[in-house]
């Protein structure tokens, strides 16, 4: 572990937030199905040429080459069929996005009524010079929100984060920091990297231009059938 | 076996108690049907209310697949004190959606009880489970070429005519008052005991759809928005599919017509002219569901301008408000009612009628027409792209029919949306004598501030409101408690009365519509 992130953590477990997902035998068992879920095949949903190049890069950059990846656009296509074909197939499969508000309604309504496994649900929102993020953070997908929240330290500019965890009674992981640098789209590439390998760093050669801008509200999830 | 990874508990509820219980909901139901990993219930926690998720969050999830386990759901409940939050199909979006209403309640999901029972095309008349949706039965009308037409709310094609009408949702359709068009239904008291209204309880007889009242007391009414039984079963009449309609828009320039479009649709409303629940929508509503963005035209945070709203009520070709009406019958029915409406329209001397030969293929009319001539759709999910973020609370006060009613609600919706931020978008649903008048209070859930202002704009809508003597219909169950408030203490002692007498554990969904035995009545 790098000291960056060691630092980043301990801070973070020093709130009682962060609990032991990420040290813990918790953290151990999130490795080994990481590994496991890591070649199911993946279908990615990218709410527009933006998204596909930052969150959807950072997907791909995590899964191996032998992953069988698909991507869809909802801004071209309407996701709900073949999204509804993915869920009701018998077939293991993972669906991790990041759309726009009403889809990300849809889905979570969808995955549900299929009874799905939601590993991870956030709400992003990225205006000129802050970043803000809620998620609902259960215990396979703590790791992730920590490497977002990492990520988000590292930014230029400001940004809140808040990683709720309602079924643990631990208070919520809470970051922020009031910064006057420029948004970019790198949270939404590091996001979709940490949502398949929370504990690996992306590789930058996946990761789009600096100056790229991503605004916009968001709803991001990892639903595995 | 799927182990609990999740520390919720019910309130009051002990961990062994509770993992006993699990165990018995797992002999009854199955091990597919009880969710308690937290990957599990995660989508039952999607809110668009202020508050934390935490605070409806549930214990677990289970599912029934048929009535009789639903009474051993509710046997185990009593044994082991555990409060029960039920759905239908779950997709209540802007009241709760599908979590429960207090955190540790455990959600019975009875999405997979989605049998159609029995359509009957000649009375028009259908009964079905909790978990059908409108899709699913457009499907079944479609696939029997059945000259039937259905009602529904706008989320239509996911929502089910169910859980709708026992939260007395609205539709769009000369059917649109949906309890009105409520004829029988099932329902698993507390107790285990299955309760059939109207015809329900007499052996043999098949008038359960067709006539609503029985004898002696009928009880319908008590059983929606409230938690004295469990839904099962659903009679409801549909409306004959008619050889022709005439799906129609008036456009009004100005936002101050709100009174005298009202004046102008009531007569032809209570005289049957325009014989369907009769929407006039506001600018930004009519631009978000045809994929209009607040950001396509600003980035400044606070209430959209009015200058903005004017331009994009010039861009988007739309009225200031947007009435949506529909002439079903022969031809020359809708001939002779369209004509009525011309001359009234011609007398009121503004507005501009469009209709599907102008307007046909372009959004937002074609949804609008959708939803009045019973073709399900989602385009109104459009509303929560408008601001972003994810919050949604639905403010629905209602009125009497009259253009000054109208013209207060409006005029004061919009100035506490506006001091607080926020935008006014909202519609009217035009009753026989009534009006819904709905407002999305669409906020940003990111946003803490912003949530806190939505929280405090949404109080401020309650109580001023209620100084004027309105009050909301419905709510989202963040705010149940306090709307009961409004409805008086009387109403609410009777309540509780018959929840003590019905439900003595507390078991079923309480806190739904204030009525909580832990409450102090």
């Amino acid at each position: 572990m790098n000291p960056k992130r060691r630092s980043f953590l301990k801070g973070a477990l020093a709130t009682g937030a962060a609990g032991s997902a990420m040290l813990g035998s918790a953290g151990l068992a999130q490795a080994a199905m990481q590994m496991k879920t890591n070649s199911m095949p993946t279908l990615i949903l990218a709410s527009d040429a933006a998204v596909e190049a930052s969150f959807a890069a950072g997907v791909k950059a995590a899964l191996s080459g032998s992953t069988e990846v698909t991507l869809l656009r909802t801004d071209r296509i309407s996701p709900l069929t073949t999204v509804q074909k993915a869920l009701q197939s018998k077939r293991p499969m993972r669906l991790v996005g990041m759309v726009d508000d009403a889809t990300g309604e849809l889905l979570t309504a969808m995955a549900r009524s299929a009874g799905a496994r939601m590993t991870w649900l956030g709400q992003h929102a990225a205006d000129a010079s802050q970043t803000r993020h809620q998620v609902i953070s259960g215990q396979t997908a703590m790791g992730s929100a920590l490497a977002l929240g990492e990520q988000l330290q590292q930014d230029a500019a400001g940004f809140r984060f808040k990683a709720e965890q309602p079924f643990a009674n631990k208070t919520a992981l809470e970051l922020s920091a009031a910064r006057s640098g420029t948004t970019s789209c790198h949270w939404a590439a590091h996001l979709g990297h940490a949502l398949m390998q929370p504990n690996a760093p992306v590789d930058a050669a996946y990761l789009p231009a600096q100056s790229k801008r991503l605004e916009g509200r968001f709803v991001s999830f990892v639903i595995e059938v | 076996m799927s182990q609990q990874t999740n520390a919720v508990l019910p309130k009051g509820v002990a961990a062994s108690d509770f993992e006993a219980a699990i165990n018995k909901f797992r002999a009854l139901l199955g091990d597919e049907n009880i969710l308690v990993n937290s990957d599990q219930l995660t989508p039952y926690t999607k809110i668009m209310m202020p508050g934390d998720v935490e605070r409806n969050t549930p214990s677990a999830a289970v599912t029934a697949t048929s009535v009789e386990q639903v009474q051993g759901v509710v046997k185990i409940c009593n044994e082991y004190k555990i409060p029960v939050w039920t759905i239908s199909t779950g997709n209540n979006f802007g009241y709760g959606s599908a979590a429960p209403g207090q955190r540790g309640q455990i959600v019975l999901d009875l999405k997979k009880m989605n049998k159609i029972i029995d359509i009957d095309p000649e009375l028009g008349t259908a009964l079905v489970e909790p978990g059908v949706t409108y899709q699913q039965l457009y499907d079944y009308i479609e696939e029997n070429n059945l000259p039937l037409m259905l009602s529904f709310s706008a989320p239509s094609a996911i929502a089910g005519p169910l859980g709708n009408t026992m939260d007395r949702g609205v539709g769009y359709t000369p059917y649109g008052e949906h309890f009105l068009m409520q004829c029988g239904m099932e329902l698993v008291l507390a107790n285990g005991d299955i309760y059939r209204t109207g015809m329900g309880g007499v052996e043999g007889d098949n008038a359960w759809q067709v006539f609503k009242w029985g004898y002696g007391p009928t009880l319908d009414g008590m059983f929606t928005q409230a938690n004295y039984g469990i839904c099962t079963k659903l009679g409801f009449w549909l409306m004959p599919k008619p050889p022709v309609s005439m799906p129609l828009e008036i456009k009004f320039e100005d936002e101050t017509d709100i009174a005298e479009i009202v004046e102008f649709i009531r007569p032809l409303r209570i005289a049957q002219v325009i014989p369907n629940a009769v929407v006039i929508a506001g600018v930004i509503w009519e631009a978000a569901t045809c994929n209009t963005r607040r950001s396509d035209y600003t980035t400044e945070p606070g209430a959209t301008p009015d200058h903005i709203l004017k331009q994009i009520q010039k861009d988007k070709d739309l009225g200031a408000w947007n009435v949506y009406a529909c002439l079903y019958g022969t031809q020359e029915q809708v001939e002779v009612n369209l004509n009525i409406v011309k001359g009234a329209l011609k007398q009121l001397g503004k507005g501009k009628l469009v209709t599907e030969a102008e307007a046909g293929g372009t959004e937002p009319f074609d949804y609008r027409a959708k939803l009045m001539t019973g073709v399900p759709n989602l385009q109104e999910f459009g509303l929560y792209n408008w601001r972003g973020g994810g919050g949604s609370m639905w403010f629905a006060p209602v009125s009497q029919a009259r253009g000054s009613e109208c013209d207060k609600q409006y005029a004061l919706a919009k100035d506490i949306l506006n001091k607080h931020g926020l935008d006014y978008v909202g519609e009217f649903i035009v009753g026989w004598r009534d009006m819904h008048h709905v407002i999305d209070v669409l906020y940003d859930r990111t946003n803490d501030e912003e949530r806190a202002r939505a929280k405090a704009c949404f109080n401020e809508l309650l109580d001023e409101f209620e100084k004027r003597g309105y009050a909301v219909y419905r709510v989202n169950t963040q705010f149940q408690e306090r709307v009961a408030q409004s409805y008086g203490t009387t109403k609410r002692r009777v309540e509780h009365a018959i929840k003590r007498a019905l439900d003595p554990n507390n078991i079923l969904a309480p806190g739904k519509s204030g009525i909580d035995l832990n409450n102090d009545f």
